[in-house]
């Protein structure tokens, strides 16, 4: 019997049983599935169940009522295999299909849900933004799912946390969660979570506290706090607020040169900022930033 | 799709079944199309593999039942597989949050929701009772638009050519250029258009947030839009020069921002950029974000080797003026 042809029989097997059949059962009821000799029975057995499991097919582990001693057996049922999705009309699964298009993930098979629904149609149209995978993006959204703690190291210092939502702004992936020692909700970067996440056993209520991601300035998340006074020229004034956006503290001079107020809580990311500008832009203020910037220079001479 | 394998045919027939069974025989055509699944390997799966599914003890009447005729399909007795399989947690938060980024971003580019996402409001609004009206776990913001994406994005579907004032970040200067917008994007947090320059005569990526001022033209068109998938390739990197710089890892973070940059770990206390030098000046940003602990292997052709002190030097002149 070929191999797709004998998962369909395992998959019909275990959906029409109103009993958790036992593996030798499974066997008598697929004749001519799988090998007489017991072990290489088992072997293949135990891969086509971790075959169709990593398919999303829901085969549970259950004890076969009746048996004493008690045996354990395999079903899936009904309720856990079938679609329950609300009934959405073709024009809606085709808007659907284009928003996950147009906006892909990547790694993500956009067409695989939508075989569930009933398959597409129409062509393929080309995408306006393609987000970037992050290593530990699946972890995060593992745990948020199944709401259970995690462990990570970020800024060199050991985190437990409860995760609340995943976002990507920006061009970058944050986790959101409420910091179990810091008694807080936390903004986290991935790509700076050093390291894995571990995942814990421990379950969480779902937290309602949700923080948004605002758009600003990486040099604005930190621990320290400083207000620095930035003077950038007019040449580069209008970029600089660009990038800094409507919420710029600034002053202008009458020659069209601004002076920025920023907060700043990572200094190495405001010290970048700085230097996009070249000689265009000069700290002010406080003189330790000052100091900091001119000594940086003054080591590359 | 050719040469799907056996997990990837499973999957896509425990769809296919369901939806022929509430189907009066579809067209094999159709079938095919839907769930690409090439007409071949189709036919091929119902007779000779679905024939032979059924369940205990397979007498005619627990058996899946396909009949294939005239281009038409049916199945029956396929009691088991008579709904296709849940969607999973995973894939209802992908549809809402691409879904629901882009009735964002549309509303943010127009003011209002376009008629046409009208079914999308829909299914998103379908999808969020189905859970319980629980906010979506996942979110992606689109970069915020910039003032001429909504003149660009017409200037695609109405095939005009537009004039822009462009500043070029290499020279700090605006520059005039007449082109035919094929597509935009957004990548890294910025909005970028690809189009046909004409001053250049080159297909290229144009920085969304550097566009100064758009003018439509009464002109027509000289190109075509290609087909290129989106790719690195767009920005053509490989046009330019490269340097080669290493850094200490710990300095890893002072990367952001610049995603064009290759970094390679060569070992557990290093990395070596392969940096592509699209201006001198954008170089010199780089060297001074990077600071002294970089090691510059490797300039590009033009550029002296003394390039960082002197730029620091030139930087130090304002402080101590």
């Amino acid at each position: 019997m070929k191999k797709i042809e004998r998962l369909l029989n395992l998959i019909s097997a275990l959906l029409a049983t109103e009993r958790p059949l036992s593996r030798h059962e499974i066997r008598e009821r697929i004749p001519g599935a799988y090998a007489e000799s017991d072990e290489s029975f088992r072997r293949t057995f135990e891969r086509d169940k971790d075959e169709l499991r990593a398919l999303g097919l829901p085969i549970s582990l259950e004890r076969i009522p009746g048996t004493n001693p008690p045996l354990e057996g395999y079903r899936i049922h009904k309720s856990d295999y079938q679609a329950d999705h609300p009934l959405l009309e073709p024009e809606e699964i085709a808007a659907l299909h284009l928003a996950s298009n147009l906006i892909h993930l990547q790694g993500d098979d956009v067409d695989s849900p939508f075989y569930k629904m009933g398959g597409v149609l129409g062509d393929k149209t080309s995408t306006l933004s393609e987000i970037p995978r992050e290593m530990l993006l699946d972890v995060c959204l593992q745990a948020l799912i199944e709401r259970l703690t995690i462990l990570f190291t970020y800024n060199n210092g050991n985190r437990e946390v409860n995760p609340i939502r995943v976002v990507f702004s920006g061009g970058n992936w944050y986790l959101i969660a409420y910091d179990k020692d810091r008694l807080d909700i936390r903004h986290f970067r991935l790509d700076r979570i050093e390291g894995e996440i571990q995942l814990t056993h421990e379950k969480f209520k779902p937290h309602t506290e949700v923080s948004e991601i605002t758009k600003e300035p990486p040099w604005r998340f930190g621990e320290e706090e400083k207000l620095v006074e930035l003077k950038i020229d007019e040449s580069h004034a209008a970029w600089a607020l660009e990038v800094i956006g409507q919420s710029a503290i600034y002053e202008e001079l009458p020659d069209g040169s601004i002076i920025l107020r920023e907060v700043v809580r990572e200094w190495k990311f405001f010290r970048s900022f700085v230097f996009s500008f070249l000689d265009a832009a000069e700290v002010l203020k406080p003189p330790e930033s000052r100091k900091a910037i001119i000594d940086w220079l003054e080591s590359m001479k | 799709m050719t040469n799907m394998n056996s997990s990837e045919r499973i999957k896509r027939l425990l769809s296919v079944l369901p939806w022929i069974e509430s189907q009066n025989g579809p067209y094999i055509e159709e079938v095919s199309s839907r769930f690409n699944y090439p007409r071949k390997e189709l036919i091929e799966d119902l007779e000779n593999v679905v024939f032979f599914v059924g369940v205990y003890p397979f007498t005619p009447d627990c058996l899946i039942e396909v009949s294939i005729a005239e281009e038409r399909v049916w199945v029956r007795y396929a009691d088991w597989f008579r709904q296709p399989m849940k969607l999973n947690k995973r894939e209802l938060m992908s549809l809402r949050a691409a879904g629901e980024a882009l009735i964002e971003f549309t509303e943010s580019l127009t003011g209002d929701i376009e008629e046409e996402l009208g079914p999308l409001e829909r299914a998103l609004t379908k999808l969020s009772a189905f859970e319980g009206g629980m906010e979506n776990l996942l979110e992606i913001k689109l970069a915020t638009p910039t003032k001429y994406l909504l003149e660009t994005k017409n200037s695609i579907k109405d095939k005009t050519v537009i004039q822009i004032e462009y500043l070029v970040g290499s020279r700090n200067e605006l520059s005039t250029r007449k082109i035919e917008p094929e597509k935009i994007f957004s990548t890294g947090g910025n909005w970028y258009v690809y189009a046909y320059c004409k001053n250049s005569l080159v297909k290229k990526t144009f920085r969304m947030d550097r566009i100064k001022d758009i003018k439509i033209l009464d002109e027509g068109r000289e190109t075509q839009p290609d087909n290129a998938s989106y790719s690195k390739d767009f920005f053509n990197l490989d046009e330019f020069p490269n340097a080669i710089i290493e850094i200490p890892i710990r300095n890893k973070s002072l990367l952001d921002g610049f995603p064009n940059i290759e970094v390679e770990e060569i070992s557990d206390k290093k990395l070596r950029l392969s940096c592509p030098v699209a201006s001198e000046v954008w170089f010199k940003h780089l060297l001074m974000i990077l600071g002294v602990n970089a090691e510059i292997q490797e300039v590009p052709e033009g550029i002296k080797e003394s390039v960082r002190s002197e730029t620091a030097e030139e930087i130090l002149k304002i402080y101590n003026s």
